[in-house]
């Protein structure tokens, strides 16, 4: 696979579309998330992939081999998608407005359906509350298990600038989490998830 | 109380487990416990990463690459027609530019046209009696050379000349008929 992954480099390389529609199957799953997360809607993540691999396509000629080309999609995915964000200032829209694309579901069932549709909408509405470079860090770091290396590369950052974003991303994203909890009602004393949370978090932070 | 601080430590904490001290790290675990905001931060955070961790990757609907294949065709017959659309607003330019430049030349001609109709004449005479100057010295150096030449010679020269015309005919249909390709 990998073998044949290097082929088509080279052949796509050369100008062969048809090796780059290789390319274009192999990697499209991970472009098009980047783009999700980063856009926050399906219709803006495909035309942003869309662009993405025409502008790698483009591109191809200046491409490093010995660079990971993942790493090289992902950071022509990230700066368009950046670059949209900044262009187009986004209209905020809520999150309850918006639609969510279907995952493939192993598990049957209408509930476990919605349940993911749910956890799509909150991860997509603190990811919102991001600065688009921040948002960008996140989505490697969580996503793809870019080590800062990575990506300091993907989004011409030093290193200690990845760390200070993604420590302000994750405080941002942990308040914006906080803010969306339903207030308890007075005298009624929380259970379910949070009281879990609290005796776990409690018990991890015990030396 | 400033609680800055121990978020700070709270979220440096997440990349690097050993990025602060046993002090930081107890006196950071006492004061989650003691503080309620702070211990509210830190479960949101950890709620936070479970559900970033969880989250699944997207797919785009089917048929993405076959629609790349077909967006690529569109740009490339976008650039052709860029190109060509620069190719004629270029030439038209230029022609227009040549055009201005004729006109600016014209210009003093088409204001007084009897005086350059005259200049024009006396132009044209003048080059008629450097012609009939170069007949006359080219007769002259023909009959010297006929006097001086014997009459074998020409006739070598011609046939020379006639076969380098042969030549020169034969290599021009050689080099520009299309090759035939035989197997």
């Amino acid at each position: 696979m990998l073998e044949n992954e290097s082929e088509w480099l080279i052949k796509a390389q050369k100008g062969d579309s048809q090796a780059f529609s290789y390319l274009v199957e192999t990697y499209q799953r991970p472009v098009y998330n980047l783009c999700y997360r980063m856009l926050g809607n399906a219709q803006d993540a495909e035309d942003a992939a869309q662009e993405t691999f025409l502008r790698a396509y483009k591109s191809m000629r200046r491409y490093d081999n010995r660079r990971s080309f993942s790493t090289w999609l992902l950071s022509i995915a990230a700066h368009y998608c950046i670059d949209q964000i900044r262009r187009r200032r986004y209209p905020v829209v809520s999150v309850e407005e918006l639609t969510v694309p279907d995952l493939p579901d192993v598990s049957p069932g209408l509930e476990s359906k919605l349940s993911r549709k749910e956890e799509q909408r909150r991860v997509r509405a603190i990811l919102n509350v991001l600065d688009p470079v921040d948002r960008a860090a996140v989505v490697m770091y969580y996503w793809y298990d870019f080590s800062y290396q990575e990506i300091c590369e993907s989004l011409s950052l030093t290193t200690s600038a990845v760390k200070s974003r993604l420590h302000r991303a994750r405080r941002a994203m942990a308040q914006e989490w906080l803010d969306r909890q339903p207030q308890p009602a007075p005298g009624v004393e929380q259970r379910g998830t949070k009281g879990r949370s609290e005796s776990l978090m409690v018990e991890r932070m015990t030396p | 109380m400033n609680h800055r601080i121990y978020e700070d430590w709270l979220f440096t904490s997440q990349d690097d487990p050993q990025a602060l001290t046993p002090e930081q790290d107890n006196a950071l675990h006492e004061h989650i416990q003691d503080c309620e905001s702070c211990r509210s931060l830190a479960i949101a955070w950890e709620q936070v990463e479970n559900e970033l961790l969880n989250e699944a990757m997207l797919a785009p609907e089917p048929g993405f690459s076959l629609r790349w294949q077909a967006r690529l065709q569109a740009d490339r017959l976008q650039k052709h027609q860029r190109q060509t659309t620069a190719l004629l607003i270029f030439s038209s330019l230029g022609v227009t530019a040549l055009l201005g430049v004729m006109l600016a030349l014209a210009w003093p001609w088409l204001r007084t046209p009897g005086v350059f109709l005259w200049v024009g004449l006396y132009r044209l005479f003048t080059l008629f009696a450097y012609a009939d100057a170069a007949e006359g010295f080219m007769a002259t150096l023909l009959q010297t050379a006929t006097g001086v030449i014997p009459f074998v010679a020409w006739v070598i020269l011609a046939g020379v000349l006639s076969e380098l015309a042969v030549l020169w005919g034969v290599s021009y249909r050689l080099l520009t008929n299309p090759r035939r390709i035989t197997r």
